[in-house]
């Protein structure tokens, strides 16, 4: 191969090794495509259905909606699916602040516990309405 | 524009000499370098956009469910919300919280298919017609929730 | 050169051992068919001496005159004055340090280059081209002239010194498009890692920047194509 080198060889910037960095981008990537579908679904279904100003839902209103079984399996799953694309889109805007190795796996953490914690809220949220249909 | 020595980029057992200057676009900070429109092209907008969009879209999240709290209260909290919600500007906040959502979310369909190297070379058209849509849905929304009251 | 009056250029200043940075306002002379660089190049001969600058090929094929022109990058030499304002400010490439003025340390920039792409690589026949009636053989000649504005143009590379940067993942994606005996596994394996293919968000704005029709950001995405069908 005709090929000259003007650089010694292995003086190229090295980097540590580090895991495949593509499982974030296609997670976010997987939920952000279902949430188009969920989302829309979320959002014509608490503005665009019920006749009121602003399409909002009553307090009975809302609990006869979220105690339907597949209605409140799909509000679970949309929980599901936004928290997940949240935390890493948090993660994605953090990572630009060029964190140490150590700084990032506290990120990590925190958004785990923090996503955690809004599912926890979040079904519990939904579970007490849906119980008192 | 700002800047500061920046690490010294040398690779392990490397001797550098010292790090000039380094110029970082950014807003004061040169970690804000991705939210600094002066001199970007349409991509760095976009790019941008999405970002503040996702962000108010997080803000949202746990507003949200602050809100829905007050379902746990009775209907009597919840009917004093509707009362505000049901304003104009109350009306308006939705729109534009339907903007943000339109935006990151057909913008989104364009990263995804752009970054994936699917439609690697039609950023723009993509962005242009996903912004056709995005205004029409818009505008259709708006019309809907205004028209409500 | 006949002018057409002056413009204004506000010119970055740094020279080691300094405190900081500065900028110096020089008035120059202006014709219709001004460059940036033909402007920077009279404030040498006629203003100040000290003045650091790096060109070469003067038409936009050696990448030597990279700069930012009122805050956008640009190749001194071929960008004209004349739609650029009364007071021009010029600054050198952002992301990568200074050495002096408007010249800075390329070294940050090749060194981001993975082992595998040459740094010189001869022009070779192109196999399988059909070349017409009296002509040769096409060689074919890499369109990246390694200026470094797309490095500079870059959101990513304001956030970190640790991305790999556009000009070396494109240069990767050439090399799978082209591997002439490099194992295209190897260059997969440096692209799939979260300074690298990853850590780009598709801003495009490297393809913006970039003077010479690489598409740098088209390359990366394609990259990260590839790096998909082969997790997948």
């Amino acid at each position: 191969m005709a090929t000259i080198r003007t650089r010694p060889e292995g003086t190229a910037r090295r980097t540590s090794p580090r895991p495949p960095g593509g499982r974030s981008w296609t997670a976010t990537t997987l939920t952000g495509l279902g949430l188009l579908v969920l989302l829309a679904i979320h959002m014509v279904a608490n503005h665009f259905v019920v006749r009121s100003v602003g399409g909002l839902r009553s307090y009975h209103q809302i609990l006869e909606y979220i105690s339907n079984p597949a209605i409140f399996t799909i509000e679970a799953i949309f929980l599901l699916f936004v928290t997940v694309h949240a935390m890493l889109g948090v993660r994605g805007v953090l990572l630009d602040l060029d964190p140490s190795p150590r700084a990032q796996r506290w990120i990590d953490a925190a958004l785990v516990v923090l996503g955690l914690g809004t599912l926890a809220y979040g079904y519990l949220l939904i579970g007490t309405l849906a119980s008192r249909a | 524009m700002s800047e500061r020595p920046g690490p010294t980029g040398a690779a392990p057992g490397e001797h550098r000499d010292e790090r000039g200057p380094v110029l970082r676009k950014g807003v004061g900070v040169p970690t804000s370098g991705w939210f600094d429109p002066r001199g970007r092209a349409l991509g760095g907008f976009a790019f941008a956009a999405n970002r503040v969009t996702g962000l108010g879209l997080v803000f949202y999240l746990y507003l949200h469910l602050g809100v829905l709290s007050l379902l746990l209260r009775g209907e009597g909290s919840w009917s004093d919300f509707l009362r505000i919600a049901t304003s104009w500007a109350f009306l308006s906040l939705d729109v534009l919280l339907i903007l943000g959502i339109l935006y990151h979310g057909l913008n989104g369909i364009r990263v995804a298919l752009v970054g994936s190297g699917i439609v690697a070379d039609r950023q723009r058209a993509l962005w242009w017609s996903l912004g056709v849509i995005g205004t029409i849905a818009l505008v259709v929304s708006a019309s809907h929730i205004y028209g409500s009251r | 050169m006949s002018t057409m009056g002056t413009r204004r250029f506000r010119v970055y200043r740094y020279k080691r051992g300094d405190p900081g940075w500065r900028f110096d306002l020089f008035v120059v002379p202006v014709g219709a068919r001004t460059t940036v660089l033909e402007a920077l190049r009279w404030v040498q001969r006629h203003l100040d001496g000290t003045l650091a600058l790096r060109h070469s090929c003067l038409h936009a094929s050696c990448g030597t005159c990279g700069v930012q022109v009122n805050g956008r990058e640009a190749l001194a030499c071929v960008t004209p004055v004349e739609d650029l304002g009364a007071t021009i400010t010029v600054e050198p490439l952002a992301n990568i340090p200074v050495l002096t003025d408007l010249v800075v340390d390329m070294r940050e920039f090749v060194d981001r280059f993975p082992d595998e792409i040459a740094i010189t690589r001869r022009s070779e026949p192109l196999p399988g081209a059909e070349p017409p009636e009296g002509i040769d053989a096409y060689e074919r000649f890499e369109d990246c002239i390694e200026c470094g504005l797309c490095l500079s143009a870059c959101p990513v590379s304001a956030t970190s010194d640790g991305y790999f940067g556009p000009a070396a993942l494109a240069a990767a994606q050439r090399l799978l498009e082209e591997p002439r005996g490099v194992d295209p596994e190897r260059i997969l394996g440096w692209a799939d890692d979260p300074l690298g293919a990853w850590r780009c968000h598709a801003a495009f704005e490297c393809t913006a920047a970039c003077p010479s029709n690489v598409r740098p950001a088209e390359r990366i995405m394609a990259l990260r194509g590839a790096l998909g069908r082969r997790a997948g």
